[in-house]
């Protein structure tokens, strides 16, 4: 037995490998060292500086070192995070003096370091005392930039430092801890086998190569590279799994897609992809259930309780969605074609108005819900075509969306504006009071806030007329309103309105006289007036006035018979009432009974455009009214089909630039769904718009110009820079689920694991592999072919990739959309 | 015409600041400080004001949210280009490594510490 022991004794032990500069070069060494290292004080080492990393050493310091000690932590913790905030303003309470102002030093060094300002670096280092961990930590950081660093670790090995090292103080510690520097910054492995591994082009049969932007080689490769690095390179990792999450996104092959979203973990918003998931089901065309189930999922457990981002993100993450599925169930068949079109389901408008709902309950400022929300109901309220029952439900809708709009969003104008004229209408002045104050106070450039106080004012006149005993008032209200009235409307209805108020105040020898007044005062200022338009804004006028059904009966039947008569109108007679009726839009004064015939006279206006004669109406676009009367068609939407705009090549050659640009930009915009695409073509005409709109004298004409400049740039800039939500126009439409989990035959289902996938796409590659195809392929991510590897078998070892066998089972078998439809509900 | 004059669309705040469509909060953020550090107020003002502006901008939730829910059909980045990219931003040292690289001689005793005045 002792001679045993003397043998082993005396038997030579394994020399201790040197270290060498090659040493880790396999990344799980590396890996494991970095995992492993910590920091050991020394004998003899200051208890400041083991404190900072010794709990046991701080514990024992007086309490003023030791919250310094503290502060030192905090900032070594944030100069490691980029995301951390200002680390010398967080050091900056110690002093000079203070022990802990060494590393105060490192630290300010340190910033700059990672910031590649090296001599910065060293001039806060160069102060520091080499007996201490700061010091040696910047010698360590110093040398791990040097381009000599191999030589001096092996001369180090060999007991030969240079001068210079040790005239710095370095030591072979030092040493040693600057090549795990540049392992882990500077040599990077895991950037060289990632620069290595996605440089290798695979061998796929042409027709898969351009399709098949992840293959399953390549996934499994991506998921153990994640797995091995993701201590040492947590950035890296991240880029690589979002670039591969991003191709799986990109490729139709569900089966590859729902591998790579189960085994990598998501983006912070989405950890377990469900979302990518619905977004990704919801691009096929027979995904809508599993769409809607992941959709479910995300929003109903990931989301809500996600703490990885803020509560704000998560708030707006979710309106987002339901204001997108608003949309989607707002303008079924979107997608552009006339197909989907033709055969699109019925909207369900209690569904629509339930998800706009929940897209404003989930984050009340989002201002592009309140504004599509609202215009979603106004495409109901103020159709004309519609029946009073049929606009009715969203007739009640308005009011509560306008209040909503003006909480959540206070600083739109659009609410207030509607607020306050809903608020006078009804005699609600306590609740029209706060919003005219702000409007007035605003200074906001729109004109139609600007004139808030004098449309109080006018409003205040009409709301006073529904009493008899209040009518004394109302001429003062009428003085003030023309007081103020703004620059930018015509002051031509001001007589009507005066004398609406006899008509009201039942002196009637005074109104006959006072209309009498009117018809003199225009045709000695050379601006007679036309029968139908001195008719429209009387009736205008006596309606506003609150002047009894009784007396407006004759004013209405003029304007009956006008419309009976349409085709027969005066061209000049129905310019001048179209540019009347342009004005009351802008001022938002229409009157009840324009609903009756506003859209008759617009028909007949548009159809004596198409084409314009050149005798006929064509004489008149030189005259300031017949752009009003453009104006007033665009508004109403005349010139466009919900699609495109349809203006008539002859005016359209007759048109001023600004005019046409004003026709194009605001009929597009006024198209919820796909005109808005098409407004790319018309960049030429923001131009113009943007031109006017500098020169534009006239207030309402200046800020609408600019207005639809800066709406239209926002069109284009969402439509270039963004898709359509979810994915419409996406190539995936024409693609099925390659999830055959509709089939009724089950037996004849492939099997979905990973093996005999890889079979079956070795088969494929067996039969369709041609080198002549590979030699065309356009292939970005393959510089050159690697011989080593074969078609198309993982280049890495196999990875189980098991697939969930309920998955497939307990997703329904009816794809129909109804089922989308009532998951939502 | 006052601030509130409709304004232009054009400056996308996440390309102003160097950012792919899809960024985090905390991208956004990590972004910022990197350009506050590049382009400080008192050396290049117009710069950082411009890199202000846009941050103020893309801290807005809603756009984040935006940008989350769209999906691109634009081609996949390539690989190189992800790469070259990561070349730029080396790892920062975890805390324990860094004091790890004070660490004296194995030979060398731990433990006793002094009190430095």
């Amino acid at each position: 037995m002792a001679a045993k022991n003397r043998k082993a004794k005396n038997k030579k032990r394994p020399k201790r490998r040197k270290p060498t500069a090659t040493a880790f070069r396999n990344p799980e060494r590396l890996a494991r060292r970095v995992a492993r290292v910590r920091p050991v004080a020394w004998k003899g080492e200051s208890s400041v500086d083991a404190a900072v990393f010794d709990d046991a050493v701080l514990d024992e310091l007086e309490p003023e070192i030791a919250a310094e000690v503290r502060l030192v932590r905090e900032a070594l913790a944030m100069v490691a995070d980029p995301l951390a905030g200002d680390v010398n303003q967080r050091l900056s309470t110690i002093s000079r003096r203070s022990p802990l102002s060494e590393w105060r030093l490192l630290l300010r060094g340190l910033v700059s370091w990672y910031a590649n300002r090296t001599d910065e670096a060293q001039e806060s280092w160069k102060r520091l005392d080499r007996e201490r961990r700061p010091s040696r930590i910047a010698a360590a950081l110093t040398a791990s930039g040097r381009e000599d660093l191999d030589a001096l670790i092996s001369a180090a090995g060999t007991g030969s430092l240079g001068e210079q090292a040790i005239s710095l103080g370095w030591d072979s510690s030092i040493l040693s801890a600057a090549r795990l520097v540049r392992q882990t910054r500077v040599d990077r492995l895991a950037v060289q086998e990632a620069v290595r591994e996605t440089s290798l082009r695979e061998r796929l049969p042409a027709e898969l190569a351009k399709r098949l932007l992840l293959s399953p080689a390549r996934l499994a490769w991506v998921i153990e590279f994640c797995s091995q690095y993701n201590q040492l390179e947590p950035q890296l990792v991240d880029a690589v799994k979002q670039a591969a999450l991003d191709r799986a996104m990109k490729q139709p092959f569900a089966d590859l897609n729902r591998d790579a979203m189960s085994k990598l973990a998501g983006p912070l918003h989405d950890p377990k992809n469900l979302l990518s998931q619905a977004i990704y089901h919801g691009r096929f065309a027979d995904g809508d259930v599993q769409a809607d189930s992941f959709m479910q999922q995300y929003l109903t457990k990931s989301l809500p309780n996600n703490k990885q981002i803020s509560p704000s993100l998560r708030a707006a993450i979710e309106s987002e969605i339901y204001l997108d599925q608003a949309r989607e169930e707002a303008s079924p068949g979107n997608d552009g074609s006339l197909y989907a079109r033709l055969f699109a389901e019925p909207v369900d408008h209690k569904l629509v108005a339930k998800l706009y709902k929940k897209a404003l309950a989930a984050y009340p400022a989002n201002a592009e819900a309140h504004r599509e929300y609202v215009d979603w109901i106004r495409e109901y309220t103020d159709n004309d075509r519609r029946r009073k029952s049929e606009r009715e439900p969203f007739e009640k809708l308005l009011l509560p969306a306008m209040k909503a709009w003006a909480a959540g969003v206070p600083e739109e104008i659009e609410p207030r504006l509607w607020l306050v004229d809903f608020y006078l209408e009804n005699e609600e002045l306590d609740a029209a009071q706060p919003h005219v104050q702000w409007l007035a106070g605003s200074r906001h450039a729109d004109p139609r806030v600007r004139a808030t106080p004098w449309k109080w004012e006018l409003l205040e006149a009409m709301r006073l007329c529904r009493r008899k005993a209040w009518l004394a008032d109302v001429p003062a209200k009428l003085d003030a309103a023309e007081k103020l009235w703004p620059v930018w409307l015509s002051k031509d209805w001001l007589p009507y309105l005066h004398a609406a108020l006899r008509l009201r105040q039942g002196q009637t020898a005074e109104y006959e006289a006072a209309r009498g007044e009117i018809r003199n005062q225009r045709q000695a200022a050379g601006r007679p007036l036309c029968n139908l338009t001195d008719a429209a804004m009387m009736l205008a006028a006596a309606q506003r006035m609150r002047v009894p059904a009784a007396e407006l009966k004759p004013l209405r039947a003029t304007i009956d018979a006008a419309v009976k008569d349409a085709e027969n109108l005066d061209d000049a007679d129905l310019i001048q009432t179209a540019s009347f009726f342009w004005d009351l839009h802008r001022a938002n004064l229409l009157y009840p009974a324009y609903r009756m015939h506003g859209g008759k006279f617009a028909a007949e206006l548009y159809r004596r455009l198409n084409p314009v004669e050149k005798g006929g109406i064509g004489s008149f676009v030189k005259e300031p009214n017949f752009t009003d009367a453009i104006y007033w068609l665009v508004i109403r939407r005349c010139f466009t089909d919900g699609y495109d705009i349809k203006l008539p090549p002859t005016l359209s050659d007759l048109l001023s630039d600004l005019a046409r640009a004003v026709l194009s930009i605001e009929s597009l915009l006024s198209n919820r769904n796909q005109g808005r695409w098409r407004i790319q073509k018309h960049e030429a005409d923001i131009e113009v718009l943007r031109a006017a709109a500098a020169m534009e004298k006239d207030p309402y004409y200046r800020y609408w110009f600019s207005s639809l400049t800066s709406r239209g740039e926002a069109a284009i800039s969402a439509n270039t820079s963004l898709s359509d939500g979810f994915g419409s126009f996406d190539p995936f439409d024409s693609y099925e689920s390659d999830e055959d989990e509709f089939d009724d035959d089950e037996d004849a289902e492939e099997c979905d694991c990973e093996f005999c996938r890889n079979e079956r796409a070795q088969a494929a590659a067996s039969a369709a592999f041609s080198e002549a195809a590979m030699d065309q392929e356009d292939d970005e991510f393959a510089p050159y072919i690697d011989p080593r590897i074969d078609p198309p078998l993982p280049s890495r070892p196999r990875i189980d990739l098991p697939s969930d066998p309920d998955f497939k089972r307990t997703r329904p078998k009816d794809p129909m959309g109804k089922k989308r439809k009532k998951n939502r509900r | 015409m006052s601030d509130n004059t409709p304004t232009n669309h054009h400056d996308d705040p996440l390309k102003v600041l160097g950012l792919p469509r899809h960024a985090s909060e905390q991208d956004v953020r990590r972004r910022y400080l990197e350009l506050v550090r590049e382009f400080p107020p008192e050396r290049d003002p117009a710069r950082f004001q411009q890199i202000h502006a846009a941050y103020k901008a893309a801290e807005d939730p809603l756009l984040l949210a935006q940008r989350l829910l769209d999906t691109s059909d634009d081609p996949p980045r390539s690989w190189s280009d992800i790469l070259d990219e990561q070349k730029k931003n080396p790892p920062r040292l975890a805390v324990d490594v860094l004091l790890s690289l004070g660490n004296r001689p194995a030979e060398v005793a731990p433990t006793h510490t002094r009190d430095i005045q």
